[in-house]
C-alpha cells in the first residue's frame, strides 16, 4: 500500500455509516450492507447465514450483496488481524492501515494492496500468526503434502461462530421435513475434531481398517427407526481415497451402492480425477460433490454441476496471480491465493495465503465467484524458460486425470492393510514421474510410468498406453508443450517402466 | 449486535423482494442440501474421534 489510509477513495461523498438514513432505494442495499456490517461491533452467525443465502440468489443485486459482503468481512478481517496478531500488526503495510472512516471500497481494492503471505513464513513462525484476543479450543494440522506440516490453532470463539452459522444455513431443510442422516468418513489426522453441525443426524466411521469398514458398511445399509428422522442414510461423505475403497468394498461385496437410495456423496481432501469421480457418479446413482478446501481456512470450493468449475464458498475469498508476481490473472494457470474472512477464522487469521496451489481460472465460470480448475501443487508443475518467458509444459492434475483413466498403471495401495478390500488401489496415485531434462538438445521432458506388468511382456499395450499419455499432455489446455515441440524448443518423451521402477507417489498431487 | 443485524437483514430482504426472500421455499432447501453435503465434507463431528477410539479398542 502507498497511501497512509487505503480504500477511503469516497469518503467524502456520504455521511458516515451509522447516520446513514434508511435505504428505500434497492439498489443502495448493497453499499448499506457493505459499510454498516464492516463496522458492527460484533457479527450475529444467523444474521451473517441469512445475508449468504439471500447472495446466492439468482440476480444482479444478489450478486451485489456478495460483493458487499466480502468486501465488509475483509476490511473486518484486516482491522481485526492487524489490530490483535503479532505479524500482521508489525508488517509495514498493515501498519499504515486503517479502517475508512466513509464508504468502502471493494474487497479486491484492500486485497490488491497487501502483501502475499507464503505458507512457508507461517511455518517458518506460526506464533507470530496467532491472535491475541481469543482462546485456543482446537488445533489441527496439514498432512504435509505441500511441504511441511503446518499447525492450525482454532478458537473456542470461531468454533462457536461457525457452528451456529452453518446451523443456521442448513436450518431450512429440517423445516416440516424429517431431518436426513448423513455419515461422515472424517480425516482422522486433522487433529482436534471440529465441530460443525450437520442439519440432521450425522454419523462417523472410517475405512481404514476391516473393523471399521464393516461397520461403515453395516451403518449404511441398516434401516432407522428415529421419529423426525429419514429411515435411512442419505448423505455420505469424507475423503476421496476413503470413499472410493468404501465403494469398491460394497461393490466386490455384491451390494449395488445405488441401492442405498443416497441423495449426495461428497468428496474432499485430494484431487479426484474425473475417471474417478464419474465411477462414482454412476456407481451412487446422485450428485458427486468434488470439494477443494484446506486445513488453514475454514471452506474451500465445491465443484460446480452446471460448468465442471470448482466455485469458492461465498465466505472465502480468492485471487488467482501469476506465478512469480503479484499481477492478477483472469485467465489461466495462476497459484491461487485465499483469505479466510473473520470471524470464521479467528485465532490463525489468514490474509492473502498462498499454499501453493497451482489453478487453471476459468472466465466461465457461472457463478459470481471466481471459477478454476485444479492443476496441482505449483511445485510439482514443469515449466520451461524459453526467450525469457516461462512457459507451461506438464500440470500434475492432468498426468494424473489421464494416468486414472488407465487400468495398465500402478497405483498405490494406500489401504495395503484392509484385507476385506480385494482390490485396495482405488484413490491411490498412479506411480509417475515428470522431470525436464535440460541437458538434452532439445530439452527433453521425460515422463515415467509405472505399469502393473514388464511393458516388454505386452509391448504394443505399453507404447498404446505411452501414446494415449502423450496425446493428452500434449493437448493439455494451459501448457505449450504442443506448441514448444512443433518449433523443436522442447522433446516430450513417455516411457513406460516395470513394477517397482519409481518411488512411491507423494500424498497428494 | 442482534438488532443492528435483524435490521441489516431486513434491508436486504426487502431490496432483493419478498418472494426471494422466502428461503424456506423449496429452492432454499435445495441450497441448504447442496451445502450440507459440501460442508460435512469438512466435518469431524465430535462423536468421530469416539467412534474411532472405539474402534481401535476393539480390534
Amino acid at each position: 500500500m502507498s497511501t497512509p489510509q487505503r480504500g477511503g477513495g469516497r469518503s467524502g461523498l456520504r455521511p458516515p455509516p451509522h447516520l446513514a438514513p434508511p435505504v428505500d432505494d434497492p439498489a443502495l442495499m448493497p453499499l448499506q450492507v457493505r459499510d454498516r456490517l464492516a463496522r458492527m461491533g460484533r457479527v450475529d452467525p444467523g444474521g451473517l447465514a441469512r445475508l449468504f443465502s439471500l447472495s446466492s440468489l439468482e440476480g444482479e443485486l444478489p450478486a451485489r450483496l456478495l460483493d458487499a459482503l466480502q468486501a465488509a468481512l475483509a476490511h473486518r478481517t484486516v482491522a481485526h488481524a492487524r489490530a490483535n496478531v503479532p505479524w500482521y500488526r508489525d508488517h509495514p503495510e498493515y501498519a499504515r492501515w486503517a479502517l475508512p472512516e466513509g464508504a468502502l471500497g471493494p474487497a479486491i481494492e484492500l486485497m490488491s494492496g497487501l502483501p502475499v503471505l507464503d505458507r512457508a513464513v507461517v511455518a517458518a513462525t506460526p506464533a507470530r500468526f496467532v491472535a491475541e484476543d481469543v482462546t485456543l479450543g482446537a488445533l489441527g494440522h496439514t498432512s504435509g503434502s505441500t511441504g511441511t506440516p503446518l499447525q492450525v490453532r482454532r478458537s473456542v470463539e470461531e468454533a462457536e461462530f461457525t457452528s451456529a452459522y452453518f446451523a443456521s444455513l442448513s436450518e431450512p431443510l429440517a423445516r416440516g421435513h424429517r431431518r436426513p442422516i448423513s455419515l461422515n468418513l472424517p480425516n482422522a489426522y486433522h487433529g482436534t475434531p471440529l465441530r460443525l453441525p450437520a442439519p440432521g443426524l450425522s454419523l462417523s466411521s472410517g475405512v481404514t481398517d476391516d473393523l471399521l469398514l464393516a461397520e461403515t458398511a453395516r451403518a449404511l445399509t441398516a434401516r432407522y427407526d428415529l421419529p423426525g428422522y429419514g429411515t435411512h442414510v442419505e448423505y455420505l461423505s469424507g475423503l476421496v481415497n476413503h470413499v472410493l475403497l468404501l465403494t469398491g468394498h460394497l461393490m466386490e461385496q455384491g451390494t449395488d451402492p445405488r441401492s442405498l437410495g443416497l441423495r449426495g456423496v461428497s468428496v474432499a481432501g485430494g484431487a479426484a480425477a474425473p475417471h474417478w469421480r464419474h465411477f462414482l457418479h454412476r456407481a451412487w446413482g446422485c450428485r458427486v460433490t468434488d470439494r477443494f478446501s484446506l486445513t488453514e481456512v475454514l471452506g474451500g470450493a465445491s465443484r460446480c454441476p452446471g460448468c465442471d468449475l470448482f466455485h469458492l464458498d461465498p465466505h472465502v475469498y480468492g485471487e488467482v496471480l501469476e506465478p512469480g508476481s503479484d499481477a492478477p490473472v483472469t485467465e489461466g494457470p495462476g497459484r491461487l491465493v485465499l483469505t479466510a474472512f473473520h470471524p470464521f477464522v479467528q485465532m490463525q487469521p489468514m490474509i492473502r495465503y498462498d499454499a501453493g496451489d497451482l489453478v487453471m481460472r476459468s472466465k466461465n465460470g457461472c457463478g459470481p465467484t471466481p471459477a478454476f480448475e485444479f492443476l496441482g501443487k505449483h511445485g510439482r508443475a514443469v515449466t520451461l524458460e524459453h526467450q525469457g518467458r516461462r512457459r507451461w509444459l506438464l500440470f500434475p492434475a492432468e498426468l494424473n486425470a489421464v494416468l486414472a483413466e488407465l487400468p495398465d498403471v500402478r497405483a498405490v495401495e494406500w489401504a495395503s492393510h484392509v484385507r476385506s478390500v480385494r482390490d485396495r488401489t482405488l484413490g491411490g496415485l498412479p506411480y509417475a514421474r515428470a522431470r525436464l531434462d535440460a541437458s538434452c538438445r532439445p530439452p527433453e521432458l521425460r515422463v515415467e510410468v509405472e505399469l502393473r506388468y514388464g511393458p516388454h511382456f505386452h509391448p504394443e499395450r505399453a507404447e498404446e498406453v505411452g501414446s494415449r499419455v502423450a496425446a493428452r499432455l500434449r493437448g493439455s489446455a494451459g501448457t505449450a508443450l504442443a506448441e514448444l515441440e512443433a518449433e523443436g524448443a522442447v522433446r516430450l518423451r513417455v516411457v513406460c517402466v516395470p513394477p517397482g521402477s519409481l518411488p512411491e507417489p507423494a500424498l497428494k498431487l | 449486535m442482534l438488532h443492528e443485524m435483524n435490521d441489516l437483514v431486513t434491508v436486504a430482504e426487502r431490496a432483493i423482494g419478498e418472494s426471494k426472500a422466502q428461503l424456506d421455499s423449496e429452492q432454499s432447501r435445495a441450497l441448504a442440501a447442496q451445502v450440507t453435503a459440501e460442508i460435512v465434507a469438512e466435518v469431524s463431528a465430535e462423536q468421530s474421534a469416539k467412534a474411532i477410539e472405539q474402534g481401535l479398542l476393539r480390534r
